[in-house]
């Protein structure tokens, strides 16, 4: 399916097909929820945005035209979506600002390390670390970041969802990837020099 | 920051050969939960029955309340106007009962018959009476005074002299032309009397037939006798022909028909006196005889006797 084949999903919606829907709303529903996840980091309130967004795109299908690909205009809309609730909840943004450490440690809470097995475990602090790295960077770099790596759009198309010129998105993504890398790398270096010093005394 | 290995990784990353953040991106795999899935199907459903039930032709949403309003204000015009109309129809009976009940309760004054209003269109009556009208210096001029004896005449002498008023100074015409309006309905509404004042009107005016064929008649001339009311119904009230013309005094005047003399009884009485005065006294008995089959019921004291020789 191609994306001009989304936008003739919509149209068939729009007519009254719900078959349509259901079509588009499986293709887009885990990309969108991902996004939505990151972003807010608070599994409810990526629920209620997830619903909101669908809503409007419900409410909105007479008015849709396939001028743009329906991925622009369905991230479109979440990202206002997105920006609205943190307008309205700007006490929730405190929430949001947690340390990578605070993270690390709600993770390790919900998953003990002594009944996973090794492997799984470097896995599961390995995504933690990048939980934590993304929620540390600013929130339109980590929007940027989102809607390159869930919803498939081009810079172009992410500048137009955020308001943005490509080149704007294109700076904050350099940002975003470098922050990521380095949030990444630290605890793994800090490792190395701790099995360093501990390989030490033994020699 | 924006070194040349920062550029290799955004280049990386821009051509999906980045398999760090795929692979992350792969393990942190969130779905939203199956209840979330249900919300948003029936939320499209929803919409969609919704929009099944949508009628056609869809109004907007203040034609409602619009056609409400409109609703509303017409009835009350139309309520308005519907008592406005029954007060307007009251007023306008009031007076014609006023005036019925006032010609009714006025006895018939027998000695001034000149004030009756006779049957005679208004035309006819601006016809007889256009010499006297005009307002010019002349009229002082020893010509006969034509009497505008009925109150139609009346009122269209009035007209002609406003017109006439008029024509001297048009300014005249815009003060004054709504009362001269009314003031000519009024005369033709007297000039033509309604059906139900026929009755009246008619009798009053057989009574004074003789002003009737006078319009044009010389104000000395006698007065004529009162007829009864027999005689009133006989005689047909209707308007003096040409040749009921006026009568000259010295007999000069060709003989009446049979016609004008059935409808002007007095006027054949003088044309009997004349033929009396020519010394054709077989011809008036002869005419006198007609006159009392015709008119039975005429006081006789009306009738001249015959000069006995």
């Amino acid at each position: 399916m191609t994306d001009e084949d989304d936008g003739e999903l919509m149209l068939r919606y729009a007519r009254g097909d719900l078959r349509a829907f259901e079509t588009l709303y499986g293709r887009h529903r885990s990309s969108l929820y991902r996004y939505l996840t990151r972003h807010t980091r608070d599994p409810e309130m990526a629920n209620d945005l997830f619903q909101e967004v669908w809503s409007k795109v419900v409410a909105s299908r007479s008015r849709y035209e396939p001028r743009a690909k329906f991925g622009t205009y369905l991230y479109r809309i979440a990202h206002n979506c997105f920006i609205d609730h943190c307008r309205r909840a700007s006490s929730r943004s405190d929430r949001a600002k947690v340390s990578a450490e605070d993270f690390d440690l709600e993770n390790a809470l919900h998953a003990p390390a002594a009944d996973l097995p090794d492997a799984r475990a470097e896995h599961a602090q390995t995504l933690a670390r990048y939980r934590a790295a993304l929620a540390s960077l600013p929130n339109e770099q980590r929007d940027t970041f989102l809607l390159y790596e869930e919803s498939g759009l081009t810079l172009e198309e992410i500048g137009k969802v955020t308001g943005v010129s490509m080149e704007t998105a294109k700076s904050r993504l350099r940002y975003a990837l470098t922050k990521l890398r380095n949030a990444m790398e630290t605890p793994r270096q800090s490792a190395v020099t701790h099995v360093a010093a501990l390989e030490e005394p033994g020699a | 920051m924006s070194g040349p290995e920062q550029d290799q990784e955004l280049e990386d990353f821009l051509a999906r050969r980045s398999p760090v953040y795929q692979r992350l991106s792969e393990r942190d795999h969130a779905e939203p939960p199956p209840e979330l899935d249900r919300l948003v199907a029936a939320t499209a459903r929803e919409a969609i029955d919704k929009q099944t039930r949508v009628p056609i032709f869809r109004s907007s949403r203040w034609a409602l309340p619009v056609a409400l309003a409109a609703t509303v204000v017409l009835s009350l015009a139309v309520v308005l106007n519907l008592g406005r109309n029954v007060l307007t129809h009251n007023d306008a009976a009031a007076p014609v009962t006023a005036m019925k009940s006032e010609q009714a309760m006025e006895p018939r004054d027998t000695t001034r018959p000149r004030e009756s209003a006779p049957v005679v269109t208004a035309d006819m009556a601006v016809a007889s009476s256009t010499p006297a009208a005009a307002p010019s210096p002349s009229s002082e001029a020893p010509v006969p005074v034509l009497e505008a004896e009925s109150a139609g005449a009346n009122s269209a002498t009035r007209r002609i002299a406003n017109d006439a008023l008029v024509a001297a100074n048009p300014a005249a015409l815009r003060r004054q032309s709504i009362p001269a309006n009314a003031e000519r309905d009024d005369a033709i509404r007297g000039a033509v009397p309604t059906q139900d004042d026929a009755a009246s009107v008619n009798a009053t005016a057989a009574g004074n037939a003789d002003d009737q064929t006078s319009s044009g008649r010389i104000r000395d001339e006698p007065q004529p006798p009162v007829l009864s009311a027999s005689t009133r119904g006989t005689a047909p009230p209707v308007a003096p022909s040409a040749e009921s013309a006026p009568t000259a005094r010295d007999g000069s005047a060709p003989a009446l028909t049979d016609e004008a003399r059935r409808a002007n009884p007095q006027a054949w009485l003088r044309e009997i006196e004349q033929l009396r005065a020519a010394g054709k006294a077989a011809e008036a008995a002869r005419e006198m005889a007609a006159f009392r089959e015709a008119f039975p019921e005429h006081p006789r004291s009306a009738v001249a006797t015959p000069p006995v020789k």
